[in-house]
């Protein structure tokens, strides 16, 4: 992200502490689908995500007057959708709910996974994009929240580990960790589904 | 390096993540072995992979409804503010109770750094006032004393 993207941000959010819409509004075009689909990969629903999206922008427009730009305004952004994502997942997790068909303490087990048998998909040939979205949703869905949500950032929004770090409020080793973790899980998971890709 | 080390190191390394240094030694090794070059075939797939998954697109609506959700909780503050304002017009008589606890608290707490004993009456007043002639039918001094003395000094005549 550019230097000139890091001050518009700062500056439409200074614009948004002083009241003026319009400025939150350009924010909100620049950022929702990036905090939505965040949300949505965490939460794997939509409508859940779309609950969190605006709550995490309801919440940036409440704490546009206390927040200072010491960091990208992404980095505090994604911060907030994070911790809204977890703190939804515990939640959840609490009314006994199950979660896109996961739960964050089955994460070896590939055998508990709902998908179905490769022959029988040969995903390799004709696997539809649709089936494909399942089957990944549901691996990254198998991983425990923190591993899930440092693929999401890197993967999906392409953050260094020194951001993903700063995001989860972890060590730049523990980032690498999970990630590493992250990826062994998903190699199995995915493994019958990768072969010829 | 050994391979287990490269392999942890893999993860990093497919994420660019790695310094020059170590990068160019986990390069050389995988050129060496199999088992590694392997290893990172299969992570670098199942991470391709991942990154196929598509997402969503926003609600055409989402802006007009997070609008709409920030006029809502601007009129509840403002409604919550003019409750308070219905429930206590006017300040002044919250100052006037306010400074008359004040007021109270203050001067309990002088009077206990004037008089720390708890009273501001000596002990002798005290054994004075409480004399046990105090409470007699007619103490002495008192008019009472006087006249029954005039009295029983008439009699005794």
């Amino acid at each position: 992200m550019s230097e000139h993207q890091i001050t518009s941000d700062w500056e439409l959010m200074r614009l948004t502490s002083e009241g003026d819409r319009a400025a939150f509004k350009r924010l909100v075009e620049k950022y929702h689908k990036a905090v939505l689909n965040l949300a949505y990969r965490f939460l794997g629903n939509r409508e859940e995500a779309e609950d969190a999206a605006q709550e995490v922008f309801l919440r940036v427009y409440n704490s546009a007057k206390r927040y200072e730009p010491q960091a990208q305004f992404t980095t505090w952004l994604f911060r907030i959708a994070t911790n809204f994502c977890l703190n939804k997942l515990r939640h959840r997790q609490r009314l006994q709910e199950v979660p896109l068909e996961s739960s964050s303490n089955r994460t070896e087990q590939v055998s508990d996974l709902n998908l179905p048998a490769p022959e029988q998909t040969r995903p390799d040939d004709h696997l539809e994009q649709k089936e494909r979205n399942r089957i990944i949703a549901e691996s990254i869905a198998s991983l425990p929240p923190n591993q899930r949500m440092a693929v999401i950032l890197k993967r999906f929004e392409g953050l260094s580990y020194q951001e993903i770090a700063k995001v989860l409020n972890v060590s730049v080793s523990a980032v690498e960790s999970l990630l590493f973790r992250a990826k062994q899980t998903l190699k199995k998971k995915l493994e019958p589904y990768v072969q010829n890709v | 390096m050994k391979c287990e080390e490269i392999q942890r190191k893999l993860s990093a390394f497919i994420d660019k993540e790695l310094k020059q240094k170590d990068a160019k030694l986990i390069r050389e090794h995988l050129n060496k072995c199999t088992g590694c070059a392997e290893e990172l075939r299969a992570i670098s797939s199942a991470w391709d992979f991942v990154e196929t998954a598509e997402g969503i697109e926003p609600s055409p609506y989402f802006w007009t409804k997070l609008s709409a959700r920030i006029d809502e909780q601007t009129t509840q503050r403002a409604e919550r503010w003019s409750f308070v304002k219905r429930l206590f017009p006017k300040p002044i008589p919250i100052f006037a109770a306010a400074a008359l606890v004040l007021g109270v608290l203050l001067g309990n707490f002088v009077g206990r750094m004037l008089y720390p004993n708890g009273s501001y009456m000596n002990t002798n007043g005290t054994a004075e006032a409480l004399a046990l002639n105090t409470f007699d039918d007619l103490p002495s001094g008192s008019l009472g004393e006087a006249y029954y003395s005039l009295l029983t000094e008439g009699g005794e005549q």
